[in-house]
Formats: C-alpha cells, structure tokens, sequence
C-alpha cells in the first residue's frame, strides 16, 4: 500500500503553501518526508539542492536542527519547561554559546508576539494559541529555511487561530518558506498556493473541484 | 473471575510484561533468597540427623571423673526413657608422625552406640589394630594399611584417662608398682585397618575434637581400638564415659524443639540416679585409694628403716675390715723380717758353701785325674803287658823274630810311651821312651804302681798322707759337704717356702681386703639403690597421699548432645544461615515493596482513561481494583514458586555445597518446608497486595469524569530553587535533570531504590567478606604480638627456659605462659571453650600480646581478677564487676571476678590473669607449659628443628597459620553468600534499573522524538535522557553505600558466633566496589536501554 504516489512537488522560497486532504490521503506522510521524518521508498527529495536520501541519521538531524522548524498540532512542549527553555532547547547541542541562546529564543519569542512576562511561564501555564505561539518560536530559534506546520490551528478556537495564521503570514513577509497542513479551507485561504492530496496523490484545484463535486465530499477530512 | 475479566487481566501482563516480570522477579529475589538460606539451616541439621541416626548416635553422654562400672550401666539402663547403655574408655596418645607430635584421641569402639560409618577397610577386631577418623587420616596422611606407634615418657606412661573434653588427669596414686606410668593401651604398635566416621565428631574440624592433656591441649587426631585393647585395670575397671541411647527421641530432630523437651526430662532422671551412683563409687574408689596410699606409706616407712640398719651394718663392716686388714698387714710384715734374717743367713752360707765344694771338687778332680792315671797305666801295662807277652811267646814260638821282636816292642813302646806321657803330663812328669828294653820293666813299674798307688803318700789339705787316706778325707769331705748342701737346700727349701707362705699371705691378705671392700661396695650400692628406689617413690607415694587428700566427690556430668561439638557446630552455622536470611529477605522485601508500588501506579496511571471509561459504564472500584490486585496477585504466586524453586535447588544448594566440606556426612538433601513457604508467600501477598491498593487508591478515588479527561499535568509552579540566582546560570540540562527529578519523584525514588539497593548487595557483601577476614588481620595486629605457641613438658623444669633460649637463637622472641583450655559456662547456660593465659613476665607479655582493656581498667596483673574477651560482654551482656564461671576440669567451678573486657577477634574466649590470681583460685601455681612466639619470619620447622633438640620440649604450631584457617573455613561459608549477594545484585540491576530506564525512555519517548525532530541527534537525545539517570544513580550509590555500611555491620553481627566478634567497618574497597559496581552496572543497564532511542520512529509523532 502506498500512501504517496507519484508525488512530484515543487515549493518556492518564501511560499506559504498548503496541503489539504482528508483522513487518510497522505498528507502526514508528504510533510512527514519534507521534514525528513522519513524517507520516501522511490523518489528522490532535494531540500535547497541538497538530496536527502543520502544523509546519515545525524546528518538529517542536523539538517533539521539548522533547515527546518516544526510546529505539531498538540504543540509538543516541554510542559514542565518554562517557555524560554521550551524555545532554547533546540539549541542545547548548538555551538551557539548560552547568553546567545537566551538572546535567540527571546527574539524568536518576540517574533511570534509573546510578551516577555511569559517568557518564565510554564508551557502548561498558557492558553493554546500562546502555546503554539511558543511552538512556532522554537521552530523558528534556529532560523529554519522551511517551517512544516501540521494541523496548527487544529485545537484553537478561531480567534486564536486567527491569531497564530497572522503569525505565519509574517514569517512568510520575512522571507520564510512555511508548509501547512490542513483540512480547514479557511486556513488554506491564508496560503499562497493550495494542493490537494487524496490517496496519496497530488490533484491540482481543478481535480480537486471535480472530485468534490463528484462525491459531495467538500471540506470533510 | 469473568472470562473478559480474565482476558484482559493477561493481556495487561502481556502489554506489560516488564512491569509484571519486575513485581515477579522481586518476589521471586525476596522468597528464594529468604528460604534458600534459611532452609540451608534446617537442610544442614537434616544432613547432620541422617548420619546421626545412622552412627546411633548417643543422646546422652555421661561423664565421671571416677568412671562407672557395670553394675552403673545396669542402673541407667533402668532409668526412665533410656533404652540402651555403653560403656567408653579413652585415652590420649602422642604419635610420632613425620618429624612432629600429634595427641591422639584415642577411644573404644562403639558396638551398639556411636558405631562407626566405615568409609575404607575393616574394622579393628583384635589388640594391635585402629581405625581413624577420616578427616584425621586425611590431615596426618595416614591410610589403610599403614602401621602407627605411640610414644610415652620415661616416667609418664601416657597421657591421661580423661573425661573427653574437660578433665584433668586421673592419676592411680595407689599403683605405686608401675614405675614406668601408666599405659591405658596394651600395645603402642598398631596397624591401621579403616577409616571411618563416627556420629559424635560430624564437624571435620579438629577444634571439636575436644581437649587433651597435651601441652598444647589440642587434639590432633580421633581413632578407635576394640574395647579389650584398653587394659581395664588401670581405668579401676570403670568407663569414664558412658553413652546412653533413648528409642524415643530416636525419630526427633536433633535440633527441634520436641526432641530438647523430652530430652530435658530423660537428663534430669539420669542426673538423680547419677547423684546416688557417683557417690557410691567416690565412696568405693575412696577407701581403696586410702587402703593403697596408706600401704604404700607403710612400706616406705619400712624401705627407710631398713636402710638405717643397713647404714649401720655397712659402717660395722667397714671397721672390721680396716681392724682386720691391719692385722694381716702386721702379721706379714713380721714373717717379712724373719725371711729376711734367713735371707741373710743363706747369704753367708752360700759362698762357704761354695768354697768347700770347690774344694772337694777340686780334690775330686785331683783324684779323678790319679785315678785316670792310674788307670791309664794299668791299662797301658796290661796292654804292654800282654802284647809283650804275646811278642815274647811269638818270639819263643819263633814266629818272630828277636828283630820283629824288638821292633815290635819299639813300637809298641813308643805307643804307650805316648800313651803314658799323655796321662804324665796331667802331673807333669817325662816318662822315659819305653822299648823292647825295658818294656817288661816299665810294666812292671807300672804294674807297682798301681797296685801300690793307694799307700803312696801324698799332701792334702797341708798333711801328709796316704793316698788312701787322702781319699778317704775326701769322701769324708764329700759326704760333709753334701750333708751341709743337704742342710742347706732343707733350709733354702724352707726359706723359699716361707717366702711362698708370705707371698701366699699376702695374696691371701689382698684377696680377703678385696673381698671384704667389694661386699661394702656391694652393700653401698645396694643402700644406694634403695636410698635412690625411696627417693624415687616417696614423692609418689607423697604426691599419691595429695591426690588422694585432694579427692573430692565430684557429680556425673549429663551431656545431651547439644553439648557435642559437631552437634553446636552445626547450631552454628544452622544460626548463622538463619540470621542472614532475614536481613536479606528485608533488603528484598523493602525494595520489591517499592518496586512493585511504582510498578502499579505507573500501571494505573497508564489506564487512567481505561479506568474512567469502566467507571463510567458503572464498575465498581472494588471491581476496578480487583483487577490489578489480581495482576499483583499473580505476580507475587508465580514469584513466590519461582523464588522457591529457586531457593530450593539453587541458593540451597551453594550454601550446602560449602557447609558439606565441613562436615563428615558430607553433601545432604535440600529442606524443604512448608510453613514457610505459606508464610512468606502470604506475606508477600499481603504486602505486594497492600501496596497495589495503595497504588490504585488516589486515582480510583476519582470521579470518572475526571478520569476520562486524562491525567491532568500537574502545575507547573515555580519551585523554590529556581527564585536562586545561580538557577539561571546553570545549564539547560541541569536544571533539566533537576526538575525531571523532582518531577517525577516515583522514577526518581525508584532509581535511587533501585542502585541503592544493588550497591548495598555489593558493599554489604564485600564488607562481610573482607570483615571477617579483617579479624583475623586485626587479631594478629592490635592484640597478638606472636604468631606461634611453642609448648614444653613439666619435666624437666628448665625446659621452658631452654626451648626459650634455643628459640632465641633462631632469631625467636618469646615469652613463657600458662596455656590452658577450659570451659567457661555461659550465663544463659551451656558452656563455651575458653582459653586461660597467665603470663610470667610482664614486661615481655605486653610486648607479646597487648591486653587492649576496652571496657573497665586496664591490665594490671597486681590485681585479683580477670580480663575477658569484649564478645563475653557483648553476647553475654556481661559487666565488669560481674563474674565468669570457669570449669579448668578439676570438676570444681571457679568464679572470677571480671576486671576488664579486653580487645579480641578470635572465636573462642580467651581470659588473661595474674600468676598470684591463678594460685589463689585454683590452688596451685600456674605451670608455665607454654611459650608465645614471634618468629621474626624464621620458618616454623626450623624452630622446631632447634627446640626438638632441647629436653622437655613437646611441640610448636604456628599459630598465626592454624587461625587463618579456621577463618578461612568460616569466611567459605560467607563467601557462599557473598556470591549470592554479588548475583542479586546483578539480578536487582537489572530487574530494577533496566526496566525503570526501559520505563523513563517510553515515557519520554515522545518528548524526545520532538527533541529529534527538532535538531537533536541520537547521541543528543541520549546524552538528554542518560543525565537523569547518572545523577540518580550517584544519588542511590551515595544512599547504597550508606544501607550498604550499615546492612554489612548488621550482616557480619549475624554471623558471629556467640563466642566471637567480627570487626564491623566501614570496609573502603567495599565502598570502591560498591560504587564502581554499582556504576558499571548502572551504565550497562542504561546503555541496554538507550538503544530504543535509535529505533524510535519521528512519524509517530503523528500519533496521539
């Protein structure tokens, strides 16, 4: 069984682009590859020219430390962490001195729009939105080319979601690559350029009205 | 329990599995461990049992110092209870063996009671044959077949007739007849036929051989000879030991409480028959030892007297032969000058003598020449005359001529003209030439002459005379001359026989002197020997007369056979098993305790959601929680058979294996025991149970509602050491560690357990090992300056100094002692063997054993009592001021006033005293029989190749050697638990620190894959993870250590006898161990589950 087939996809630098699909289609597994999670059985992943499928272990790690940022659906935090140690320790095995660590994290922090008297909180301390907020800062602490964001508005209300959109949008003007998840049209409507993903394939718009309009199944995941 | 109930019970176990593996696995540790050793004790006193019921081993011994005859074992026979009686001879024996002394304990064989187990050959059936006992034949290397031979002293015949352990000598005083000694054996030559066993020495060590009165008192050796190989006269035709055997503790444990009861009550009717018979016989033996000692008194007052009178005798003696002597000297000395005087007279008469017969000799000569002449001439004018005539008839006849005629004369003439002048010229006279002319009258002249011849006359003697009567005057003078020669041979004759008789008198007068002065010689030396004899037998008869003014009525000693030496040996090691077990069943049951909580909580904490769904479909808590009192139910059942199995057959089994070296029965069955199995299960369930409960309480107190929305994370308040400046400082993975810490304090207390627990197995069980070791160590450091003990005879008296000096010579320093081994009674009852030193110079004993007083005052030997070992106080409870019974086998009880209790690592008590103590307690002055010895690294055998030389020297052990290996003995059978220990450990690492790391890293694994995800290599997120566990493995090394110092002084407590301490310290190469073991385990069990981490897959971050 495949969960991608013949997937040929190309994301510019500074795009914001989404991948919708339902339960199911491989929309996971697409941005589990981008993120070097995983490694496609055929096929071939460039990453800024680099080919990833001959890259050690420690070597897609590092790649993912320096290339890439991720922001997960359910957050991911450290719930006993504060936020800044949260967003720092992406940068623990960095060369990067500690002062310059904290200096980082802050500006990342900064960056998603947290303000500094949270920076001792708890992660479980916060609301969603501030959470995430706080996911998308350590994604960005270290300055990723790509940002992969699965489902990040999943578990937010709108406003916040709303909130966290907004987030990627700038990140997006300052010239970050960002790739969502979604199954929500409104959040793809933030997107640059919309894919859709079914059984493991990629539809382009038109595919995918014809499919929807064919089966009735419209914005269900 | 319902089928779906069931289901989901195994598949809980089965998704869990390490969680259920570690709650079995701690059961399993605690149960094996705790019944493995504790069964070894019973196991142990089965074995013993086994070759007790098949050597019939007695269960009574009765001992008397005056023996019991067979009209006695009649008697016990009767009593109550006893089923079977025999009687025992014993004797010490010296046996040469390979350049060394050794004592032998030699005993009658038992032919219904303590019969021997022949393990090679046959058993002895005549005078002349022995078995040994099989660990004595082994020590001195002697097998079947081999010939053996007793050596005695000039006046001691042997060693004593004891009362095996405890008794001094019991001399017969009245056998004043045997001036060699006394020789319990009829034969010293015997021929090894078996080797056996025998019931009363199931211990292999010769300490429980009992003690000899030997020098050193040790025995070295048991062997057995029929009864009849014992001459019966010289024990007054008593047993001083009888064994007694009873049918109805036949089928009870030796060790069990039923068979000391019954025992008791068969012990106290043998004490009152033995009451009444001990008297009779003291009465019996007393009166005969009185008719001998008085008989023997007699006899030496009589021996005395008849050597006065024979002083006297021999003084008459001597007088008259002096009176005698001079009198024959006198009466020789007259007879002297008698012969002298005649002497002188035949000196006169000789030469006249002489003279007279020269002269008639010389008048006999003269005639015999005139006689020769004469008769010469006659001859010759016969001859003439005949021829003449012969020529004048020829010449008538004509048948010569008138020329022949004449010429023949002429020549005939001339003839006898010769012939004449040869006899003329013996007178000096010229005969004229004879011819024809005158021959017929020179013949005729001739002729005239000699028949005139006699009337001639002549001189003699200045007158003249005839011939004739001159040759009468001769004959005359001749026969004068031959009366006086007569005369004077008669009295030469008489002379030379008065000179034989003086001679012969003198001779006569020599030999009777001679004769007189040997029979005084004779007479000397015969008062002599008897003077020598009285003196030689007085101070026996004298010392006959002490022992019997000594005698005292002493009681029959009624030992049940806790008081055998092999039978406490085995109560021993049987306590010591048992101590053991409970502080490792503690540590086990502690840790399992613990274990099992985290175990179940995290289970519960897992199906927090699970356990909501239920209670909201409406089960009950009570339902709920059945359900994981049943998985740790199970685990604890299945733990508990595991573990028992594993007790049984393995732990066991090695604890067997080491006691078996031990003991003559060799390997035995393993025990098994029901209660005890039910009990520690129960416990553990009851326990394990208990802490489920606990475990599953505070969730399922909840509501389900609350349960269903998971488990809340807890709040995140700021701790208190986060305020800190230096919080901020420290690096991201510190504070990590910190909070992860202090966050999850059931992984962190489990770990801590965990390591501690392992580490406190390591440090408890090298602290145990190096600890008893370390006595010995200690011993021969802070207390004993010497390191062999050289013993010497009582005769003769400078022998102690000289094999002193001789072993000074080797580089030796030593100083001499009372040595003696008794028995010291415990307060609590039963009695211990103890050693009594009495030092002789004070000086040079504290430079040779240092008398640490830790307890009361120092040493000071002015003073009139006595320092006690420190394990009297300590096991006894004992204080200074209190007293210490002391049985020195005189069968009378000491009491001494306890001074001090004294530094002492041994396992036996020892009591230091002063010498003027010594003599006022116990009557006599301490004989100094023994000698401490530093050898100075001087071989052992070279000293005893000097001292051998040195009369009055019996034997030198190295001392320092012997002790180490009755440590070594003992620290096998701990070393036995120290390999169990240092494998539970492992086990505990691994069951505890593997699946606790195994848990810590599934909890984490998703934190750690958003770690990876986000940048962090394999070895990052190991490094992430592994800090935890290290500053949690140095904490619960650091707890380890100290429950570890603390369970290993608690442990060594355990195993000391009651007649010994062990040092208990903080044992440093045992903290080193500790903690390097503990860290390489920790390490290795961390290593073995960091390994997940590379197969985590970062997609399952997806999942939720």
């Amino acid at each position: 069984m495949h969960a991608l087939r013949g997937v040929t996809l190309q994301v510019a630098r500074g795009e914001l682009l989404c991948i919708m699909g339902p339960s199911g289609s491989g929309k996971s597994t697409l941005m589990n590859t981008l993120g070097c999670l995983d490694t496609p059985t055929s096929g071939t992943y460039r990453l800024e020219g680099l080919d990833v499928s001959m890259l050690t272990d420690d070597e897609l790690a590092e790649l993912r430390a320096t290339r890439l940022g991720f922001v997960f659906q359910s957050f991911n935090l450290l719930p006993r962490a504060t936020v800044l140690r949260n967003v720092v320790l992406p940068l623990t095995y960095t060369d990067e001195p500690r002062s310059g660590r904290r200096e980082r994290a802050a500006a990342a922090l900064a960056a998603v729009g947290l303000p500094v008297e949270f920076f001792e909180h708890r992660s479980n301390e916060l609301s969603g939105g501030q959470m995430q907020r706080v996911a998308i800062a350590r994604a960005l602490v270290n300055d990723p080319a790509v940002i992969l964001a699965d489902e990040p508005t999943g578990n937010l209300d709108s406003a916040t979601s709303n909130m966290v959109l907004k987030t990627f949008s700038r990140l997006r003007e300052d010239g970050k690559t960002i790739v969502l998840i979604t199954h929500d049209p409104e959040v793809a409507a933030w997107a640059d350029r919309t894919v859709h993903i079914r059984d493991g394939k990629l539809l382009t718009d038109e595919e995918e009205r014809e499919y929807t309009a064919r089966t009735g199944a419209r914005g269900r995941t | 329990m319902k089928p779906t109930q069931r289901t989901e019970l195994f598949a809980n176990i089965k998704k869990t599995f390490v969680s259920f593996f570690s709650i079995l696995m701690f059961v399993a540790l605690g149960v094996g461990v705790f019944l493995g050793i504790t069964w070894a004790g019973p196991a142990l006193e089965n074995g013993a049992d086994s070759m007790f019921r098949e050597g019939r081993f007695h269960n009574f011994q009765v001992q008397y110092l005056y023996g019991l005859t067979d009209d006695d074992l009649k008697e016990l026979g009767q009593v109550e209870g006893v089923t079977n009686v025999e009687g025992e001879r014993q004797s010490f024996q010296v046996l040469q063996h390979d350049g060394a002394n050794y004592t032998v304990k030699v005993q009658s064989l038992g032919r219904e009671i303590d019969v021997p187990i022949v393990r090679e050959g046959d058993l002895p059936g005549k005078t002349g044959e022995i078995a040994i006992n099989a660990a004595s034949a082994k020590n001195l290397g002697l097998g079947v077949g081999d010939t053996i031979s007793f050596v005695h002293d000039a006046d001691d015949g042997s060693a004593t007739t004891t009362l095996a352990s405890n008794a001094d000598a019991a001399t017969d005083s009245g056998n004043t007849g045997n001036t060699s000694g006394m020789k319990y054996l009829k034969s010293d030559t015997f021929k090894v036929t078996a080797i056996i066993d025998t019931a009363d020495y199931a211990a292999k060590s010769a300490a429980t051989y009992g003690y000899s009165n030997s020098p050193s008192g040790m025995v070295d050796a048991v062997a057995w000879v029929p009864d009849d190989s014992f001459d019966a006269s010289t024990f007054q035709n008593g047993f001083p030991i009888v064994n007694i055997a009873c049918d109805g503790l036949a089928g009870m444990g030796t060790f069990t409480d039923g068979y000391k009861n019954v025992s008791s009550d068969i012990e106290s009717r043998i004490t009152t028959v033995g009451k009444k018979l001990g008297t009779a016989r003291f009465d019996s033996l007393y009166s005969q030892a009185k008719a001998k000692v008085e008989e023997a008194e007699k006899q030496l007052a009589e021996g005395k007297q008849k050597i006065a009178d024979g002083e006297k005798q021999l003084a008459d003696g001597k007088a008259e032969l002096e009176t005698r002597k001079a009198e024959g000297e006198q009466k020789l000395a007259d007879g002297y000058q008698q012969l002298l005087y005649y002497e002188a007279l035949r000196a006169e008469a000789e030469p006249m003598l002489a003279a007279a017969r020269a002269e008639v000799e010389e008048g006999e000569a003269v005639f015999a020449q005139v006689d020769a002449i004469i008769g010469g001439l006659k001859a010759a004018a016969a001859n003439a005359s005949a021829y003449a005539a012969d020529q004048h008839q020829k010449l008538k006849n004509k048948e010569i001529t008138q020329e022949q005629h004449d010429a023949n004369l002429d020549a005939y003439g001339a003839d006898v003209t010769a012939q004449l002048q040869h006899y003329a010229d013996m007178v000096g006279i010229t005969v004229p030439a004879i011819d024809h002319t005158n021959i017929d009258g020179v013949i005729a002249v001739a002729n005239a002459i000699v028949d005139n011849f006699e009337s001639f006359a002549v001189e003699y003697k200045g007158e003249f005379m005839t011939v004739a009567q001159a040759r009468a005057k001769l004959d005359e003078g001749r026969a004068q001359l031959n009366a006086a020669q007569a005369e004077y041979d008669t009295r030469v004759a008489q002379l030379n026989d008065g000179w034989a008789a003086y001679y012969a008198g003198q001779d006569e007068l020599n030999r009777l002197v001679a004769e007189g002065e040997q029979k005084i010689a004779d007479g000397e030396k015969q008062l002599a020997d008897a003077k020598a004899f009285v003196a030689e037998n007085e101070p026996k008869v004298k010392a006959g007369r002490e022992q019997f003014d000594a005698m005292q009525e002493t009681a029959w000693a009624v030992l049940p056979r806790a008081y055998n030496a092999g039978v406490a040996e085995v109560s021993t090691f049987g306590g010591v098993t048992r101590n053991l077990s409970f502080s490792m069943a503690a540590l086990f049951i502690i840790v399992g305790l613990l274990v099992s909580y985290f175990a179940v909580s995290r289970l519960v904490h897992e199906q927090v959601t699970q356990i909501g769904a239920k209670k909201a479909l409406g089960f009950r808590t009570g339902e709920i929680t059945k359900s994981f009192l049943w998985y740790s139910g199970i685990a604890v059942l299945v733990g508990a058979i595991v573990g028992t199995i594993v007790g049984y057959l393995l732990v066991e089994g090695i604890i067997g294996g080491v006691l078996a070296g031990m003991f003559a029965f060799g390997s035995y069955p393993p025990y098994f025991g029901w209660v005890l199995f039910i009990v520690m299960t129960a416990l553990e369930l009851l326990l394990i149970l208990g802490t489920t409960f606990l475990a599953c309480r505070r969730i399922l107190k909840q509501h389900a509602v609350e349960l269903l929305r998971g488990e809340k994370p807890p709040e995140g308040k700021e701790r208190f050491y986060e305020r800190w400046g230096i919080w901020d400082k420290l690096p991201l993975f510190v504070q990590t560690i910190v909070n992860n810490c202090i966050n999850d304090k059931r992984r962190m207390l489990s770990t801590i357990v965990g390591v501690a627990g392992s580490t406190a197995l390591i440090v408890t069980a090298i602290t145990l090992n190096n600890d008893v070791m370390k006595s010995y160590d200690y011993q021969y450091g802070n207390v004993y300056g010497f390191n062999a003990i050289a013993y010497v005879k009582a005769e003769p008296e400078s022998a102690g100094d000289d094999v002193k000096q001789a072993l000074k010579d080797e580089g030796a320093d030593a100083t001499r002692v009372h040595l003696k081994s008794s028995l010291l009674e415990l307060p609590g009852g039963g009695s211990s063997t103890m050693r009594i030193v009495v030092p002789s110079d004070e000086e040079e004993f504290d430079r040779l054993y240092h008398v640490n007083s830790l307890i009361g005052d120092p040493l000071d030997l002015s003073r009139d009592g006595v320092w006690v070992t420190q394990a009297y106080a300590d096991h006894m409870g004992a204080k200074v001021g209190d007293v210490v019974t002391v049985d020195s086998g005189d069968g009378v009880k000491h009491e001494l006033p306890i001074l001090g209790f004294h530094e002492f690592w041994l396992t036996y008590h020892e009591l230091v005293m002063s010498a003027d103590c010594y003599q006022r307690e116990f009557g006599k002055d301490p004989q100094m029989n023994a000698l401490l010895v530093q050898m100075n690294g001087a071989p052992v055998a070279d000293l005893r190749a000097a001292a051998t030389k040195v009369d009055g020297f019996d034997s030198i052990i190295d001392d320092a050697d012997y002790q180490y290996g009755n440590f070594a003995t003992f620290s096998s059978v701990s070393s036995a638990v120290v390999a169990i220990y240092l494998v539970l450990a492992a086990l505990m690492a691994v069951v505890v620190l593997l699946n606790l790391n195994v848990m810590f890293i599934e909890e984490k694994k998703r934190e750690l894959i958003v770690l990876m995800i986000n940048g962090f290599s394999v070895k990052d997120a190991k490094h992430y993870i592994s800090y935890d566990s290290i500053v949690l493995t140095a904490l619960g090394i650091i707890v380890g250590i100290v429950l570890g110092c603390i369970m290993g002084s608690v442990t060594v407590a355990a195993i000391e006898p009651s007649t010994g301490v062990f040092v208990k310290s903080v044992d440093l190469w045992a903290v080193i161990i500790g903690v390097v073991g503990s860290a390489a385990l920790a390490v290795i069990m961390s290593v073995i589950a960091l390994r997940r981490i590379p197969k985590f897959n970062l997609t399952d971050i997806n999942k939720q």
